[in-house]
């Protein structure tokens, strides 16, 4: 029996931070919108190994979303992505949004983190940096990687859409028809599926399910979460890590309910990640 | 050694209202600033869980909560304390989930209370995991290493030099607990008439005044002038840790701007215990 962690020391460093104006390391989404920019490097390389990180995005330049990957540079410009499309969901306002996640992910020691983005703007700009974890709570060893468990649409995640009877949970959504490995942890990020022109206050409950068609056993019950008019969007609602079990191959879905029924304010876009032994 | 599995587990709610697509209220208390009475979150546990996720939500008005989450009918053991809720200047618009891996017996009643800055509504569910993270069981309970004022976590000012760490800000002087784990939270420290935008990264410590090592560097946080503070998501997500009993913690800052009051965050830290 694995037992709890409590002397797990563990060393935490820094990587992409930029003192002198008290920020991260600048990314620049790509000169075509929804398009990935050049990769850059997050400070120097790691001084010892993680089984873990926490990614810290900030700075959003526009009201929009962006997705970035986190990677590990071989040094001869190839990258192995061990984090695609994180969600940044920055819905209406320049600078207020902040991004914190822990990413339970083995980076080896000497390894070249770099970071890229996408964005629904082009060339817009957010801020990245990262702390790494030589130790994990309760003393696991990091996954190999994390897998997006959705397709983004443009720069969003996949919109969920709880339809036109408040309180009552909504069709499933497909977030993927095939899970592309065996998955042991989930982690997650709701958005505001880009409608940044919300009237009402509003609140929902979202399942995160699998298996076939007609057939969704609920995996993850009733996260709730919600929104105003003013930020127009889910804020900063994001699901850190917790274990699941999805085996390769399996469809991923999710549905929701929410308190009001008007079309499009009442819809979310929620991106779901998969990490892999 | 341990080597993740596939362990995924079970998951269920406790404290929804889905005829509402409401969670359970908290009990605040009389007057302000003090803790209410407990409020149950739902049945009792129908399975054991080594770790929960809180929803944390619906605040109809700029306010503060500190919330309990407690086991038991009745004689509430507080199984996680003082979880800081920065519901920053607009009603409604915060909403935040936080991991936190602590052990939940089968048959358990979940509760929950808070004190507030203001008195309004905030409501709560958890979500139960019968399995931890990696596979790691739960810790026994989670504590507050800060003592909270006006419902807040501890004021940290960066000072007035921009882009400089300022002073070592004392979280605690003596961790009560042997620890193996923390996360933070972070606020706008009471101050709703920011005028600038602003970026900072802030540094936990520990040890004694003037000797304290940088145990965790630079977390990463901004804010604007609408919403005056930091998104409330779990600002410095769990960490792995080893701080004994006794030893003291603070935290420090350097900021992008040096207006005082709008430079300065407040943070809340907690602590995992064996």
């Amino acid at each position: 029996m694995h037992q709890p962690a409590n002397t797990f020391s563990a060393r935490h460093e820094s990587r992409g931070e930029t003192t002198a104006s008290s920020t991260g390391t600048l990314l620049t989404a790509a000169g075509s919108i929804n398009t990935k920019g050049s990769y850059v490097a997050l400070g120097s390389p790691t001084s010892f190994a993680y089984e873990g990180f926490t990614v810290y995005l900030a700075a959003n330049s526009i009201e929009q979303d962006y997705l970035i990957d986190i990677s590990i540079d071989d040094g001869s410009g190839n990258n192995q992505i061990l984090v695609p499309d994180l969600h940044f969901a920055a819905a209406k306002g320049v600078n207020e949004h902040n991004f914190s996640m822990f990413i339970p992910v083995h980076i080896a020691a000497g390894a070249q983190i770099d970071a890229r983005v996408a964005c629904g703007d082009a060339s817009d700009t957010c801020r990245c940096l990262i702390v790494g974890h030589s130790a994990n709570p309760g003393g696991f060893p990091g996954f190999s990687r994390a897998v997006a468990l959705f397709t983004p649409t443009g720069s969003l995640g996949v919109a969920i859409d709880p339809g036109g009877s408040a309180h009552t949970k909504g069709s499933w959504v497909q977030m993927s028809a095939s899970c592309p490995a065996d998955v042991s942890a989930i982690f997650g990020v709701a958005g505001f599926n880009g409608d940044n022109s919300r009237a009402a206050a509003a609140r929902m409950m979202l399942d995160i399910g699998i298996g076939s068609a007609g057939n969704e056993f609920v995996l993850v019950p009733n996260l709730y979460f919600g929104w105003g008019s003013t930020w127009d969007g889910a804020n900063d609602v994001i699901l850190q890590p917790i274990a699941a079990s999805i085996p390769l191959g399996s469809r991923v879905a999710a549905r929701a309910q929410c308190s009001i029924t008007t079309a499009s304010d009442r819809t979310t876009d929620l991106a779901l990640y998969g990490l892999v032994r | 050694m341990y080597q993740p599995g596939f362990n995924g587990g079970r998951h269920e709610s406790r404290g929804e209202t889905t005829a509402s697509t409401n969670g359970t209220t908290s009990g605040t208390g009389t007057p302000v600033n003090t803790k209410g009475t407990w409020a149950s979150l739902g049945a009792a546990t129908s399975f054991a869980y080594e770790a929960i996720t809180v929803c944390i939500g619906r605040s109809l008005s700029a306010q503060n909560g500190m919330i309990d989450i407690g086991i038991g009918a009745s004689n509430q053991f507080v199984l996680v304390e003082n979880l800081y809720f920065a519901g920053a200047k607009l009603a409604n618009e915060q909403y935040v989930f936080i991991y936190v891996p602590v052990h939940v017996p089968l048959g358990a009643q979940l509760s929950t209370r808070r004190s507030d800055s203001v008195g309004n509504l905030i409501d709560v569910t958890v979500i139960g995991h019968e399995v931890g993270l990696g596979g790691a069981p739960g810790f026994s309970r989670c504590i507050a290493l800060f003592t909270p004022a006006l419902s807040r976590g501890i004021a940290v000012d960066p000072g007035g030099s921009t882009n400089t760490k300022g002073s070592w800000a004392q979280i605690t002087s003596s961790c009560p607990n042997d620890i193996g784990a923390m996360f933070g939270l972070i606020g706008y420290n009471g101050d709703t008439a920011r005028a600038a935008t602003a970026i900072s990264l802030i540094d936990i410590g520990i040890g004694a005044a003037a000797s304290e090592f940088v145990l965790y560097p630079n977390a990463l946080c901004g804010w604007s002038t609408v919403k005056d503070g930091p998104s409330n998501c779990p600002r410095i997500p769990l960490f792995a840790c080893n701080v004994p009993s006794g030893t003291r913690i603070a935290a420090r800052s350097q900021c992008s701007l040096s207006t005082a009051g709008d430079r300065t965050i407040d943070l809340a830290l907690y602590g995992l215990v064996k």
